[in-house]
């Protein structure tokens, strides 16, 4: 809302210079965006009024916003505090009205003026419509624009000759109804669209936009005006439906003062008459309206505004503040007040919203700090995942991965070209971007464009990660994704690539960290996006996943060196980390080392012949050491050498050496037995 | 002569702590032990001591020539060990191998560091989903169907007629559903709005939402907490304005600002309320007995304050050259 300052001093005295007034409008809850032309009489003060302020979207409204600010009183034109009789209809100035739909039309005024002639209005109504960001059309248009922004009440005019049957019929329109618009767009109107008609055709589409067929031209003789209460939800709709935003529709939708509607149509008539001549042949006609019952005063309490606000207050102050604002207020004892807001201000409905004008006015800055106590319920909130997502986000950085954020919403195209069908993601409805089409099923899309991101900025090396939400039917699942890329060393000293048994290794550290015992990797079932894949799980299921991304799809995405994904599923970690660790005594005899090589068939699985090992030697042998694999010179093609650290240990002394090579004996047996290894 | 002896013993001590040149070591050795050396040079002396000092000279001789060699030897031990240290030296302007660990995104740490504030505040971290329904997300807190209110937080709807979070107060919602006052909470987490991508929107952002409600918790209280919260964010010498504002689940309702000199004008960076006592009810907590005060926070707002980043969706491109600096 533009404020002119030159208009806001017809009713109330400023000395303030317009920048001091901003402030104070600022920090009283009228922000101000900026001040246009400060210092001379063009200055306009720009201000964002929230949804709940529609009194401030008038330049009257302002004014009793500054008169509570500065003490001044503000003064309004006559027309705003007489009431206006309901005129009787005559004969040779009859429309009949006819509201079909009172729940979207609670109120419709009609006034016939004659005669006018259609010609520019004044300057100074001009120049203050400029300032307040309209265009000057013609007196009579101008005339309703000028009472729109002074009160706050949309106005609408007619050309009285184009209504059809002397008739106006406030109803919802019919499916398919058209409506030429003032725009020049010819509107398909669907069946719940409040709308003014005369006896044939829809002339307006209720407070959002008038309509061509009865538009006021340059040679428009006789004038219909109308001002009325149209339902904020019939015209937020209509305007949402049709795309169409007026000053109009932004003042309905937030409703009007309801006090302003007849009072409006009055000031209007008399500005008409002054800048176009003609005159008022009906009288306000209004013969369908039944005034409302007074609403019930709001209930203060001195002790509850003292509890809340936490600054003690006078009565005397409070109901002087409350007045300021021109609300009704009585004295009920020295500890309540009764009040009653004006009529514009029906965001004030209850005690607290009382505090809140009180307290704004006073003055946010007259309270002063306390930090609060804390006090411990019985049952104090807990969430393990909220703090622990933070733990494993550090615990990763620690072990040298850098955190990436990737868009949850991704397009159909990522989705596809990651390996994903569009099927199994959630689909946003209401979307106006292709790129935020899907929520995504996975985090790998996300980190796969990061990748590429970064190796097509030369990238060398990449070990990255993201903690994140993903959505797979209907479920929302919080997930750990891992990569690593391109090379694990890279000095003067050491030079190694990363390989899939790094990442392996990472997982494994942060499942241990979640204090997840026993978990088993075991080869997982072709997954066309990876070309070696395994999961890792426990009884209760599949914990998680890591794999080297297919060559296919690393190729597509033009990445030069393997690429290692994986993923934790968190959802349930975070409820287990164990909080109570009970030690074990540490051995008090030392343990026994003796390494074990032989050359097997590359089908039979590490994880077999471990366990042979283990079972063979239980319960001595406490830990099996794959120190090295070699495949090529003197090992036959489809056999592998490897060899093995093993570990003894016995809790109530040492070994003797014959029982370590019964032990060792047992555990070759073993597994010539089962796999037939070759010793070497 | 027995000066001389102890002369003779000082010097030679000097000298070899100065010598550092194993080569000269054997000169010195000459120079002091040798045949023709000092020490036989003044031994030599002993034929003018009188009788009775003679027994005592002697003892004296003996003892200084063992002290000169003792230090001969220990000092070429000294030098030939140091020879050694040489020659496999560790040249410690190489550059250093161990690996270095990862970088948290700056949205993390600005988060862990409000995190951190509102902790020792007595705050208990939560969260809730993004993924959400009308009802946590407008209903419960006071944002009615079809109302103007809502073009503040225009919200993406799922296929399956679900709807993603645009703030983090559903999660007040979700903890107060669950438990009862005396309650400190806050419920960092990502939220999304249909918006145009510009240098300061972005269709996802991050948010930061805080709650108390207890007996008697009045606006100095929220004025409290968040002026020490902005103080310790942003420094001891923030200057910190309180604003009234509007949000329909708070009443009344502030914006915090602060003043920020680099750009000389006071930038908002908080909302923040009285609970209404519509949310309160919603969630059957009494609001004659109980007040409280709610407020939330922008964290890629405050990265971009923080750490001086113009566009917010340089946080979002994952580019390894920006998130390692932080």
């Amino acid at each position: 809302m533009k404020l002119p300052v030159s208009w806001l001093k017809k009713y109330i005295e400023v000395k303030l210079p317009a920048q001091k007034l901003a402030d104070k409008l600022t920090l009283s809850g009228t922000k101000v965006e900026e001040v246009l032309d400060s210092s001379g009489d063009g200055a306009v003060i720009d201000i964002e009024v929230t949804s709940n302020r529609p009194d401030c979207l008038s330049v009257m409204g302002l004014a009793v916003e500054v008169a509570a600010i500065t003490g001044k009183k503000a003064h309004f034109p006559k027309a705003y505090s007489v009431p206006e009789k309901p005129a009787r209809p005559r004969a040779n100035t009859a429309v009949s009205i006819h509201i079909e739909d009172k729940k979207g039309c609670n109120r419709y005024t009609a006034r016939i003026l004659k005669n006018v002639q259609v010609r520019p209005s004044p300057a100074e109504a001009q120049r203050l419509l400029t300032l307040a960001g309209t265009r000057a059309i013609s007196n009579v248009v101008d005339a309703t624009n000028y009472v729109l922004y002074e009160c706050g009440q949309p106005m609408h005019a007619f050309d009285l000759d184009k209504i059809h049957g002397e008739h106006i019929d406030v109803r919802r329109s019919k499916k398919g109804e058209k409506f030429l618009g003032i725009d020049g767009i010819e509107y398909t109107l669907d069946e719940k669209t409040l709308v003014i008609a005369d006896a044939e055709r829809v002339i307006a589409i209720a407070g959002v936009m008038g309509g061509k067929l009865a538009e006021v031209t340059d040679s428009t003789k006789n004038i219909l005006l109308e001002s009325a209460y149209f339902d904020p939800g019939s015209v937020r709709q209509a305007s949402k439906k049709y795309k169409i935003s007026t000053e109009s529709s932004y003042r309905f939708e937030r409703g009007v003062n309801p006090e302003h509607i007849a009072r409006a149509s009055k000031r209007c008539a008399e500005l008409i008459h002054e800048w176009a001549g003609g005159e008022d042949v009906s009288g306000l006609l209004d013969k369908n309206f039944s005034p409302k019952k007074n609403e019930k005063p709001i209930r203060l309490r001195m002790d509850r505004l003292e509890e809340a606000i936490g600054l003690r207050l006078s009565q005397a102050r409070v109901v002087s503040i409350l007045k300021s604002l021109s609300f009704s207020v009585k004295r009920s004892g020295k500890d309540s007040l009764w009040v009653k807001p004006c009529a514009g201000r029906r965001d004030v409905a209850q005690e607290v919203d009382l505090f809140e004008e009180v307290l704004r006015i006073e003055g946010f800055e007259r309270v002063g700090h306390r930090i609060p106590a804390t006090h411990y319920s019985e049952e104090p909130v807990r969430d393990a995942k909220a703090t622990g997502l933070l733990k494993l986000k550090r615990y990763m950085a620690s072990i040298g991965f850098d955190e990436i954020m990737t868009f949850s919403l991704l397009s159909g195209k990522k989705l596809e070209q990651a390996g994903f069908s569009l099927s199994q993601a959630h689909r946003l409805v209401n979307t106006t971007s292709a790129e935020q089409e899907y929520f995504r099923p996975s985090l790998l899309p996300g980190m796969l464009e990061a990748v590429l991101f970064n190796v097509h900025r030369k990238a060398s090396s990449l070990k990255l990660f993201e903690v994140g939400n993903r959505l797979i039917g209907g479920r929302e699942e919080t997930v750990l994704a891992a990569c690593l890329y391109g090379a694990a060393d890279e000095n003067w000293a050491k030079k190694s690539s990363t390989s899939f048994y790094d990442l392996k290794g990472a997982l494994e550290n942060i499942l241990d960290r979640f204090g997840v015992r026993g978990a088993q990797w075991q080869t997982a079932g072709s997954d066309s996006r990876f070309s070696a894949i395994a999961d890792v799980r426990e009884e209760a299921g599949s914990l998680g996943f890591c794999g080297e991304v297919a060559s296919a799809l690393v190729q597509r995405w033009d990445i030069p060196h393997a690429l290692y994904y994986g993923e934790i599923l968190l959802e349930n970690l975070f409820e287990r980390t164990p909080s109570w660790t009970r030690i074990r005594p540490v051995p008090r005899y030392p343990a026994v080392r003796r390494d074990i090589a032989f050359i097997i068939d590359n089908r039979v699985s590490v994880k077999d012949l471990e366990a042979a090992m283990r079972n063979a030697s239980s319960p001595y042998l406490q830990s099996v050491n794959l120190f090295d694999q070699f495949m090529g010179k003197n090992v036959p093609d489809g056999k592998r050498s490897l060899a093995f650290s093993l570990s003894y240990q016995k809790e109530d002394g040492t070994f003797t050496d014959e029982e370590i090579q019964n032990l060792q004996k047992k555990v070759g047996d073993n597994l010539k037995r089962l796999y037939q290894v070759e010793f070497r | 002569m027995i000066e001389a002896l102890k002369q003779l013993e000082a010097e030679a001590r000097e000298e070899l702590s100065a010598l550092t040149d194993p080569q000269k070591l054997a000169d010195l050795k000459v120079k002091y032990l040798g045949r023709k050396g000092l020490f036989v040079s003044v031994s030599g002396r002993i034929s003018e001591v009188p009788n009775e000092q003679k027994r005592f000279a002697g003892q004296e001789m003996n003892r200084v020539k063992q002290v000169l060699e003792t230090l001969f030897v220990s000092r070429e031990e000294a030098l030939r060990s140091a020879d050694i240290e040489v020659s496999k030296k560790t040249d410690t302007t190489m550059p250093s191998t161990f690996f270095a660990p990862g970088n948290l995104h700056p949205l993390t740490q600005v988060t862990l560091d409000v995190v951190g504030i509102f902790e020792r505040l007595g705050f208990t971290l939560v969260e809730g989903p993004e993924v959400e329904t009308e009802h946590y997300n407008f209903e419960a807190l006071n944002i009615p169907l079809n109302h103007p209110a809502r073009d503040s937080f225009d919200t993406f709807y799922l296929d399956n007629g679900k709807l993603l979070r645009s703030q983090t107060s559903t999660v007040q919602i979700r903890v107060m559903e669950k438990n009862k006052p005396p309650l400190k909470i806050l419920a960092p987490g990502k939220v999304f709005r249909p918006d145009a991508t510009d240098a300061t929107h972005s269709f996802m952002f991050h948010q930061i939402e805080g709650l108390m409600v207890d007996e008697k918790v009045s606006f100095a209280d929220l004025k409290g907490v968040l002026f020490e919260f902005a103080r310790e964010f942003f420094g001891p010498k923030t200057k910190v304005r309180f604003r009234p504002h509007f949000f329909p689940f708070t009443e009344p309702s502030a914006e915090i600002d602060i003043f920020f000199p680099l750009k000389d004008k006071w930038l908002e960076i908080l909302g923040a309320g009285m609970v209404h006592p519509h949310v309160l009810k919603a969630v059957n907590i009494d609001p004659e007995k109980y007040t409280g005060f709610a407020f939330g926070m922008g964290v890629e707002r405050l990265a971009m304050l923080k750490y001086g980043v113009e566009d917010i969706r340089q946080f979002f491109e994952n580019d390894v050259r920006f998130l390692r600096q932080f």
